[in-house]
């Protein structure tokens, strides 16, 4: 009895229901998604009379078999249409889809992941504000496991776009204190009542809201913008397969 | 006079800025801090903290709450340092403002196998650690979360997982693993708490040939072994020992084929921190068939014993008797049991034999014995206050039936030849007792009402406050010399988890973790 629970325990979780994703059925799905989704779901899936596919939790929590049906069958109830494709073409769009949202380490991404850690590493400045496995700044967001945590778009929209998405816990403020003190830093957390801002050096700052006499909350990112043209398109490529590959426990 | 208090500020100052924990901060013992599982290396779970009195306890409110997401069953001893709470689930840790309950950071390790519990986390330098339930040691940065290393220390198709809360001693952080259940086999190692990599391993299950070996029947069975290490332990920094206790043989209830004593199962091994020899051993349930795992940890006290000074360590175990050994030795000193339902043994001899009673091991029919499988201790927080002089403990008045199985042992398929099942005639009853540990005499009860099915411990305080949780999900605070409620607060939810005590901008905090949520209560200020 305990052996059967935990038998089927082990198959309900959705990984289990989805085949390792293959480089080309991606590719050759980008190219189907362009003719038969974009119209509605936008040229990356970043959504339009369809929804975002990029960060609603529709397609991460589907098994293989409900995104298949729903590409194929439609969704009754919505716009969403049947498609009319052979099924090894849906498995194919259904890759894309499923690439969109599926962290950056599972799937294939293009590039030279040594060059991209010789930019990283290098001319791309990037260990000033972040760490890998305890290497770089703490300002910015910790980058050891950033292939499991974020999807490839996501990645590459961090780089090629800081400002667009600033990262939970990671607002830049200024704090005037009525004491007369001023604390620069991100805010990992505010409300009504409290402060915690977390400064260059990564110390912890508890501040009550009634301490304050002024905040400022800094728009932006202190992220450099221009890597567009700082960094060639190699460069940015192997830059951000790097970074796909990042990853705290290896492969393991 | 000017200059001295410059000094003493610059002095503060520089603490502040390179404020990191320190093997000697945790030596010393919980007051401000609460810097490792057991409070101490001593497993006391005394704090010296005053505030909060037999007299003052009444004024006691919440202060905050925080619900751990997808938490169902916390059973985490939180860490507290500097005014930082970090507090464990299943792969998660999340460090907390411990004066708000607002989060920091969270860490989430989305590629762990298993959804185990978890105990709770150690910090040692600037680094706060858990293990995952596929027996990870993961090593955070303390203040922002950053992973520095994940280190796999165990293989899941070993049969270990891991819920313990590492246990920070000098440079190392110590682990042990789950899984004696289905055949894996004991062990407890050793890693840089710098870098993770492993620097000793000591095996509870002797290999063939080895010391030990020789008390199971079965070379194939021994394999498979069990002794799982899966609580922390404490240390004494003079002998330079860590006692451990280790989980039951395998298979649990089925002992024909592991005929002999079965070293080092349901045993308290004493270990050199530094090499990781063992230097002692005391095994309290020989050739045990009711899946008595030894795990509660040893607490290690200094007492007068028949009119001298003594190291002591005393141990409840979960075959019912309360065990009092010289902790340099190792020698037996006294058993004395701490339930009333206690039948597959007559007594304790002057060796520290159990003396049988026929007929109590479990048959394919069942077999009625006593305490019942879950023990009358368990991994439940015990605590000890040398001012009372009294050792609290949580205590399970229950027997069941146990049944063994005629098959053949397999590993690793969740086969621990049957188990004991509660008597629906004999529901079970939790009791809080305090049992003076020279005599081994019960000094109070606190009689639980409830399904006895908590698994809540004690922490005592200097200020005279006995905190524990109850049978019916309440944080309860009592005289701890006479045992009197003093005050308590509900949270609707089985407690699975020990209270904690520790201040923030010089105030007097208490944290306990129910199913889903961590509780924080102080003392009520009219200014708030």
């Amino acid at each position: 009895m305990r052996i059967l629970v935990l038998l089927l325990a082990s198959t309900l979780t959705a990984s289990a229901q989805r085949a390792p994703l293959k480089a080309e059925d991606v590719a050759a799905g980008r190219q189907l998604f362009m003719t038969s989704c974009s119209g509605c779901h936008g040229l990356t899936g970043e959504g339009g009379r369809g929804p975002n596919l990029m960060t609603g939790r529709a397609v991460s929590r589907s098994t293989d078999e409900v995104l298949f049906n729903a590409i194929k069958f439609g969704l009754a109830g919505t716009d969403m249409p049947p498609t009319n494709l052979p099924d090894d073409k849906l498995w194919q769009v259904m890759a894309y889809v499923r690439a969109l949202v599926a962290p950056a380490f599972e799937i294939p991404v293009e590039g030279d992941e040594q060059a991209g850690a010789a930019v990283y590493f290098g001319k791309g400045g990037c260990t000033q504000c972040h760490a890998i496995a305890g290497k770089g700044g703490l300002s910015g967001p910790d980058l050891t496991s950033v292939g499991h945590q974020r999807p490839l778009n996501l990645i590459r929209e961090a780089v090629l776009d800081p400002a667009r998405r600033i990262a939970p816990g990671y607002q830049r403020a200024t704090l005037h204190l009525k004491s007369g003190k001023t604390l620069n830093g991100v805010l990992r957390d505010y409300t009504t009542y409290d402060y915690t801002l977390q400064d260059s050096k990564g110390d912890l700052h508890f501040v009550k809201a009634a301490d304050v006499s002024d905040s400022r909350l800094l728009p932006g990112s202190p992220m450099p913008s221009n890597y567009k043209d700082s960094l060639t398109a190699t460069e940015r490529r192997d830059l951000i397969k790097f970074l796909s590959r990042q990853s705290a426990r290896g492969a393991n | 006079m000017k200059t001295t208090l410059l000094l003493v500020l610059a002095a503060v100052a520089a603490s502040a800025a390179f404020a990191q924990v320190e093997y000697e901060d945790i030596l010393a013992g919980p007051n401000a801090n609460w810097l490792t599982y057991a409070g101490s290396y001593s497993g006391q779970r005394h704090s010296a903290l005053t505030q909060i009195t037999p007299v003052t306890a009444k004024n006691l409110v919440p202060k905050w709450t925080y619900h751990v997401p997808d938490a169902k069953k916390l059973e985490a001893v939180p860490i507290v340092y500097d005014g930082i709470l970090y507090v464990t689930n299943s792969n998660q840790l999340h460090a907390l403002d411990a004066r708000t309950g607002r989060k920091i950071w969270v860490y989430r390790d989305e590629q762990a196998v298993g959804s185990r519990v978890n105990r709770g986390p150690a910090i040692l330098g600037d680094k706060v650690y858990f293990v995952t339930s596929d027996c990870h040691l993961v090593a955070l940065h303390r203040k922002t979360g950053a992973i520095l290393w994940h280190k796999k220390y165990a293989e899941t198709k070993d049969g270990y997982f891991a819920t313990m809360a590492p246990f920070a001693v000098k440079d190392k952080i110590i682990v042990g693993m789950g899984g004696g259940d289905s055949g894996a086999r004991g062990f407890l190692a050793a890693l840089s708490a710098e870098t993770g990599d492993e620097l000793w391993r000591f095996w509870t299950i002797p290999a063939k040939g080895e010391p030990g070996a020789e008390t199971w029947s079965k070379d194939e069975v021994r394999q498979w072994g069990g002794g799982g290490t899966w609580l922390s332990g404490t240390f004494d920094p003079k002998l330079n020992l860590l006692y451990w206790t280790t989980g039951n043989p395998w298979p649990d209830f089925n002992g024909g084929d592991r005929l002999g004593a079965n070293l080092y199962s349901d045993s308290l091994i004493a270990v050199n921190v530094d090499t990781g020899k063992l230097k002692w051993h005391f095994q309290f349930t020989p050739h045990d068939t009711h899946d008595w795992d030894a795990q509660s940890w040893p607490v290690l006290i200094d007492m007068p014993w028949q009119g001298k000074p003594r190291q002591i360590v005393v141990h409840p175990n979960r075959n019912g008797f309360f065990y009092v050994l010289d902790r340099v030795t190792g020698e037996f000193l006294r058993a004395t049991p701490f339930v009333d339902k206690l039948d597959w043994a007559k007594g304790i001899d002057p060796q520290g034999k159990p003396i049988l009673v026929p007929g109590k091991d479990p048959t394919p029919g069942g077999t009625r014995a006593c305490p019942s499988v879950r023990g009358a201790a368990n991994w439940m927080s015990p605590s000890y206050n040398a001012s009372t002089g009294l050792f609290y403990l949580p205590t399970l008045e229950q027997c069941d039936i146990y049944s063994s199985s005629v098959k053949e042992p397999k590993p690793m398929i969740g086969f621990a030849g049957t188990g004991g099942e509660q008597i629906p005639a004999e529901p079970g009853q939790l009791l809080l007792r305090a049992i003076d540990p020279q005599t081994g005499k019960r000094v109070w009860e606190y009689p639980m009402p409830g399904p006895a099915t908590a698994w809540a411990g004690t922490v005592s305080t200097a200020g005279g406050v006995l905190f524990f949780g109850d049978d019916t999900g309440h944080l309860v605070a009592a005289d701890a010399k006479s045992g009197k409620h003093l005050w308590h607060f509900g949270t609707s939810q089985n407690i699975t988890a020990s209270p904690i005590t520790y201040t923030v901008d010089g105030k007097q905090y208490v944290t306990i973790c129910s199913a889903t949520h961590v509780f924080t209560f102080g003392l009520f200020t009219p200014a708030e």
